[in-house]
This record gives structure tokens, sequence and C-alpha cells, in this order.
């Protein structure tokens, strides 16, 4: 059952996460680099905000998000499984 | 995904370089069953590991192993800093020199270069899970070795550390083991492989 909501959000988190990877590159031989610095702050923000939504709908992304009432870490697929799975 | 965290699992602090002992402990960075090899072990088996209990266990110590894999070229790294070049030979750590300087490179004690023959990954849940077991005994194992030879606490202490950890490593793999086997045929655990087999 694919769930097109949590697609898209995923796909989100990846983005950002993705971006903000891409500007620690450019800012690990660039530390003053006002712009790559905005624009690694922005993705950073993005992505907290999405990550936040898609564990509150979806389940723990890290281990240490995972301990609310239940241990949710070993509950539905994980990320190398087919859909089908 | 990783994404890596600036901190050691549990604090290195070697104020005195000494070659000869970290000619022996970066056994347990590059050697037959140090910290790269169970690290490389438990990521590759969980792809093919049936129960999301044992799968979660493969992947949280996996990682872990990764961090302790840190801490012994922490180790290293710190042992062998600073050294003279008399040093390097009367300490016997000239041969690794020669090669590596004091930079950083997987092997054993002996010398041989880290291999992925020293593990397997079966596809066999339970051949896996019993290779784990056996995996975290041989680095307890060589940890306690490598104490024998360590009288400066500030290696010994976090040497100690992880040795307690391969017997909560192998506590945990026994959980994973039980798990799979319970959810197998209680007459026969090897009538098929739950992670091959279509049932």
């Amino acid at each position: 059952m694919t769930d097109n909501r949590k697609d898209a959000l995923m796909k989100r988190i990846q983005m950002y996460a993705f971006v903000a990877h891409e500007c620690a590159l450019y800012l690990d031989c660039h530390p003053n680099n006002a712009q790559a610095l905005e624009r690694h702050a922005k993705a950073i923000k993005e992505m907290n905000e999405a990550v936040a939504l898609y564990e509150g709908l979806y389940g723990p992304l890290t281990a240490n998000a995972a301990g609310n009432k239940d241990w949710s870490w070993v509950k539905g697929a994980w990320p190398w499984q087919n859909k089908e799975d | 995904m990783w994404s890596y965290e600036k901190k050691l699992q549990y604090p290195v602090n070697i104020k005195n370089p000494n070659p000869k002992l970290a000619k022996l402990i970066i056994t347990q960075y590059g050697g037959p069953d140090g910290e790269l090899g169970a690290a490389m072990r438990y990521l590759s088996q969980r792809y093919t590991m049936p129960y999301n209990e044992a799968i979660g266990i493969l992947t949280d110590i996996g990682t872990e192993e990764l961090a302790h894999m840190e801490m012994i070229c922490a180790i290293v790294h710190q042992l062998t800093k600073g050294l003279t070049e008399q040093e390097i030979i009367d300490q016997g750590f000239a041969p690794y020199f020669v090669d590596h300087t004091a930079g950083l490179y997987p092997v054993a004690a002996s010398g041989v270069p880290w291999s992925a023959n020293t593990f397997q990954s079966t596809g066999d849940p339970i051949a896996d899970l019993s290779e784990d077991l056996a995996a975290e005994q041989k680095a307890r194992k060589t940890y306690d070795n490598i104490l024998r030879f360590t009288d400066d606490r500030d290696v010994a202490d976090p040497i100690r550390f992880l040795r307690e950890r391969e017997i909560v490593h192998f506590q945990r793999f026994g959980d994973a083991l039980r798990i799979v086997q319970d959810n197998l045929d209680y007459k026969n655990f090897y009538a098929y492989n739950p992670s091959f087999d279509k049932r």
C-alpha cells in the first residue's frame, strides 16, 4: 500500500537534508561564506519541520526519537525494503 | 543513512605514547575480530534478516561498532603521537611506520591488512546470528589479551569499556536468535530459511 503523503513528506526531508549536506561540504572548506551559511540554516529549519511532521505521523527516523509509549523503532518497514514486502 | 556525531562513545585521553602497545591494539581496528569487521558483518547481514527486532539489533550494534572503531583509532593515534625515530626503532614500530608513518591503516597485530574474509553474511538468519555470537566472544577474547599487556590506566579504561560492550552485544544477539527461533517451526528450526524460502 502506498501513501502519497508519506512519500511526499519523505521526499521533502531527503531534499532539505541533501541541501543542508551540500552546504556543509562547501562550508567545510569555506567556513565564512555567508550565503552558504544562510542556505544551510534555512535547509536545516525546513528539514527539522518536515522531520517533526513525518515522525508524528509515521514513526521515528532515528532511534533517539523512538521511545515514547512503546519502542516504535522496530515497527514498520526498513528503508531498503520494497513497498510490497 | 548515517550522520556523524563529533564525540567518542567513551572518552580516550592517553598521556604517554606507547607504539609497542599501539601495534597490538590496532588489531581491533583491522584484525580478524576487530571493530571494522564487526561493523561490516552486522551492517551486511541486516538486509536479509527476516524479523524487525533482529534487524534493529543488527542496525544498532553495527552502528555502535563504527563508534568503537573510532575509539580504537583514537587510542592508536594517541599512542603513536610525537615519537622520535629512536622510539620507533626501539619499540618495534618501524615496519608499520615505513608504510604508514603514524597514519591509521586497518591491519591485524600481525601486520596482515583487513579483509572481508574475516566474516560471513550467509543469508541464513540462524547461521548469521550464531556467527555474531561467536564474533562478540572473539572480540572479548582479544580485549582480554590486550589487557594482559596494558599497564597504563589511560589505555586500560577505554579498553575495558569496549570489552564490556562485547558481552552486552553477545547477550543481545542471544535475544535476537531466540526471537528468530520463536518465529520458526519449534520441531525443526532448519525446516526452511525464512529469509529465502516461500511459505
